[in-house]
Formats: C-alpha cells, structure tokens, sequence
C-alpha cells in the first residue's frame, strides 16, 4: 500500500510578519484570491480616479523573464505599473520594496505583498543578497519583476540617477529590460502627502532591450545603469509636457 | 439570537463581567509571581499565553456583542483559518482545486446557516462529499487523489461542518446565552485540563497521542467543569439538572477529546504547533480544538430537547 505524503508548509511556526517577508513566498490560495479581488478593485479605482493611461502596452512580454524598471515619485508607482500588466500577470510580477520601509509594520507588509507581490529588497544592510534574490527571481523562476532603479522616491518629482545594481543584475545576460516613465502619480500623490488626488497618471512603455552584450563587470554594471536612465528620461521627453 | 447588538443584554454583559474578572486575577496573580521570581521559564511561558488571552478575549465578544450576522461571519472565519491551518499543515494547500472546493463549501454552509435552512444544514456534507469527490474525475488526474480528497472531506467534516454549528447555534432564541456559556465554559475546560493534567495522576490516558494527559487529570477537569457549568446554571434558559449534566459531560469529555483530535493529527504529522497566531497557545487550531469537537455536540443535545419542532425547510 502506498503511504500517504505529508509536505507541510515551511512557514509553518512562522508569525504572520516573518512569514511575509520571506522570500521565495510559498504562494497560497488565500493571497492568491485576496490579490486578484484587491488587484480588480484597484484597477477599476486606478482607471477612474486617476484616469490611467499605458501608452506602449503592447510593448510588455507576454511572459515572463523579463524586467520593468521605471521612475520613482509616489507610492502610486507600483501599482500603477502593476495595473499596466496583463491580468495573467499579476501574479508572476513581483515589485522589488524597500525592506526597512515597506516590511516593518505586519500590516504595510500585508497591503505590499497582497497589491504588488512585493519582494523584501535590504537597499542597507545586505543589498548584494537582495540582489541574488532578484537574479534567482528572474533566472531560474523566470518571473517579471518590478525595479525602481532610484532606490528611493524622487521628493520633487525629477529622475535621479540610477544605482547600479540594476547594471548588475542584466549585464551580460538576455533578460528583456523594459524601460517606462509614469507621468502624474507625482502630482496625484507625492511623498509627503496624505490623500492621493484625482489627477490624470500616464504610465509609458518603452522598447524592451537587452544586455547580453555587456560585460558583467562594474563598468558594464555602470553603463547598464546610464543607458536605462536615459531611455526612462527619453519617454519622458516623448509625451506631452504637463 | 437576534440580528441587532447585544452589548446591552445583561446575560452578555455577566459573562463579560466573568471573564475580565479572571483575566485580570489571574493577571495579578501573574504579576506576583513575576516579581517573586523573575525570569523563571515556566513564568515566562505563562506571561506569553496570558498576554495573548487579551487577544482571544475581544475575537469572541465582539462579533457575539455585534448580534447574528457577525457571529455567522466570525464562525465562517475561524472554519476557513482552521482548515487554512490544516491544509498548511498536511500540504494540501498546494492542491488549489481541494483547497478552493472546501473553502466554497464552508462559505455554502455558512450561507445556509444565515438563511436558517436547517434541511440543508444537515445534508450539505453529502453535497461537499460529492463535490470533493468528482473533483479528481473533472482534472482527469489519479495521482495521490485519495489523499487530497480524504483530507479535504475530513477537513471539511471537522473544521467546516463540526464548527459550523456555532452558527447554527446563533439561530436559536436563546443562542447567545448559549455561545456565551461554550466559549467560556470550553476555555476555562481547557485551562483545567492543563492545570489537573499537570496536579494529578500518572497512567497515561493515550500515551502514544498526548504523554501529558493522564486519568487523574481528565477526571479532575470533569469534575471542575461540573461544578463550573453548576455555578453558571442562571445563565442557561431552561436547563434542568439532566440538560446541567450533559453539559458538563460534553464539556469536559468532549473537550479533552477534541485537544486529543488534534494532538493525533499533530503527531502524526510531526509538527509541535500548526501555527504561530497566539504566542504561547500556537495557531488557531491549537487555541480552538476543544470547540470544534463540543459544538455540534452541545447543540445537538440542545435540538433534542429543546428544538424538535425546528422546520426542515428555508428561514424555519
């Protein structure tokens, strides 16, 4: 007689907080459903209030590897960008959060992993293991992900420049990289502000392009990092100016 | 029970009366024996699991204060965190199709509890048998089938079905008083388990499921119980000393049980805790599983007696 097989979950003993912020997530068809009612909810609350726009959708992979990398002004960003993926999607794009900020509070880490998949990004203490994390994301589960190349939200609303673990992570491999620029989610909701304001958000897409080329070195890593900035600050330039 | 709050009932508000008057004396209690003897272990662990009592405390009395619909909601909560558990536990949860098919299930069974459908309360396990079943037949797929649909129809059975009949038991004219009296009497049940397991006895009741259960303990818990559910006898509308007794009985025997339930589903899986929800008690199975083994019997003990007239049909 064949014996029955128990597999019980890893993150069994684990709190709700820890089990949140490690990674890989062993995906459950709680989140799973509370993702795809939140994610519908947001998308008809993102093409009302916030009238959002994706110019250049077509230009996105059908699947994944594949890497979005855009400007960061507002909260709003992610789940702009989120909004501008294909529902099948949804699941597999994971947004690359900041851990100190985003991962403190259960319940800040509840809303990041539930809307955006986020994936606990230590930009501080051991930016390198996060990195790998992302490179593992990418490579071997062949899964989209979500990048901020700035590490922080812009408090102006300007691009800044880039950091270059974005470099590292493409150099001298053939994952897509797709560059877009999100348009008035600065206005609609800076960092700082409380209440996020109807105002029109744009999110544009851009070729995808590919570094197989690059050698993955820190020079490599560098230019990787300029040639993204500008491509971001070129769909910048391309729509209208407001 | 009725739809509107029940903040104001004067049977609520005794036994909410009742349980700050323990929690906060056993917290002094407590307290005393933190500053007689300061990181001692066994003090720690207790300070833990009596932290997390102020937690469990407001999870039951407010839905029970907000009236029947959100004591039909927090019961449907509680089945789908207890099998969630479950299935987490056995690794069923990678299986969507069993885990969403039982989840659909316990939401069905909670729906016709709110529409009083006492008929359909009673054979929707057949339907949910017969949904789980064909699952396997719709994915053309046999591989390891009689697993995930055996424990996803004791999953429902026990955590959905058994559970359920809190609701059910929301339906009854006096179901508040009624609930009011099992979350206490099971809780306070449970803590003299542990303290009589702990006091009395050496034969073990099941050495190979539970090696802290004894004889002595369970039949010291009994006995507790019975003179516990004899001081709450004003509280119960229209138990006589038969309905008294059985009570306790049920209790006291069918709450060791369920702890022993689930200490066999533990063992056998080779997991100390299925979770981490209230620290010092573990996850929400391990907090509820005297409750789920004593509420379909306590309420039917009350429908035999009290509840006979009750009509098969919708809003009976």
């Amino acid at each position: 007689m064949k014996r029955w097989i128990y597999t019980p979950s890893p993150l069994l003993d684990k709190t709700l907080a820890e089990s949140l912020t490690t990674f890989p997530r062993d995906p459950t068809l709680t989140v799973y459903g509370l993702r795809l009612f939140g994610m519908i909810f947001l998308r008809a609350f993102f093409a009302t209030y916030f009238r959002l726009r994706v110019p250049g959708r077509e230009r996105i992979p059908k699947a994944g590897p594949f890497l979005l990398v855009a400007n960061h002004t507002s909260h709003l960003d992610a789940v702009a960008l989120a909004c501008a993926l294909p529902v099948k999607q949804w699941h597999h794009a994971y947004a690359a959060a900041a851990q100190d900020y985003f991962f403190h509070g259960v319940f800040r880490a509840l809303v990041a992993v539930v809307f955006t998949n986020a994936l606990p990004f230590d930009r501080r203490d051991d930016p390198k293991h996060s990195l790998e994390l992302c490179a593992d994301l990418l490579h071997v589960s062949r899964e989209a992900l979500i990048m901020f190349p700035e590490g922080t939200r812009s408090s102006d609303g300007s691009l800044q420049n880039f950091r270059n673990g974005i470099g590292r992570l493409v150099a001298g491999t053939s994952t897509p990289v797709v560059p877009a620029y999100i348009d008035g989610a600065f206005r609609a909701w800076p960092r700082g502000s409380v209440v996020p304001m109807p105002r029109r958000v744009t999110v544009r897409i851009g070729e995808s392009r590919r570094y197989d080329d690059t050698p993955p070195t820190r020079e490599g890593a560098i230019a990787v990092a300029a040639d993204l900035h500008q491509a971001v600050l070129e769909l910048r330039e391309c729509g209208p100016s407001s | 029970m009725t739809n509107g709050f029940a903040f104001q009932d004067p049977t609520y508000l005794v036994y909410v009366r009742i349980w700050l008057g323990i929690l906060l004396t056993s917290g002094a209690i407590l307290g005393v024996l933190v500053l007689a003897r300061r990181g001692h272990p066994t003090v720690r662990s207790a300070l833990v699991t009596y932290r997390s009592w102020w937690v469990i405390l407001p999870l039951m009395a407010l839905p029970l204060g907000l009236g029947r619909p959100a004591t039909i909601g927090a019961v449907t909560l509680l089945s789908l965190a207890c099998f969630h558990e479950f299935a987490r536990a056995t690794g069923l949860y990678r299986d969507w199709y069993f885990t969403g098919a039982v989840f659909f299930a316990i939401l069905c069974l909670s729906y016709v509890a709110w529409i009083r459908w006492y008929g359909m309360f009673l054979v929707l396990p057949m339907y949910a048998v017969a949904l789980l079943l064909i699952i396997p037949v719709l994915r053309n797929r046999t591989e390891g089938m009689i697993q995930h649909a055996g424990l996803s129809i004791m999953g429902f059975l026990y955590f959905g079905w058994f559970l359920g009949h809190l609701s059910y038991l929301a339906n009854l004219k006096y179901g508040l008083s009624y609930l009011l009296f099992l979350t206490l009497a099971v809780a306070l049940n449970d803590v003299a388990a542990f303290a009589t397991g702990k006091l009395f006895g050496r034969r073990a009741l099941a050495s190979n499921v539970s090696p802290r259960k004894t004889w002595g303990g369970a039949v010291g818990c009994v006995l507790v119980t019975a003179v516990m559910v004899w001081a709450l006898r004003s509280m119960l509308p229209r138990f006589g000393p038969m309905q008294l007794m059985l009570s306790a009985l049920i209790v006291g025997i069918g709450g060791q049980l369920g702890d022993l339930v689930i200490s066999v589903v533990k063992r056998d899986l080779g997991v100390k805790d299925l979770g981490a929800v209230f620290p010092g008690h573990g996850g929400w199975l391990d907090r509820y599983d005297s409750l789920i083994f004593v509420s379909p019997l306590f309420f039917h003990m009350i429908a035999f007696y009290y509840e006979r007239g009750i009509s098969l049909s919708p809003g009976g």
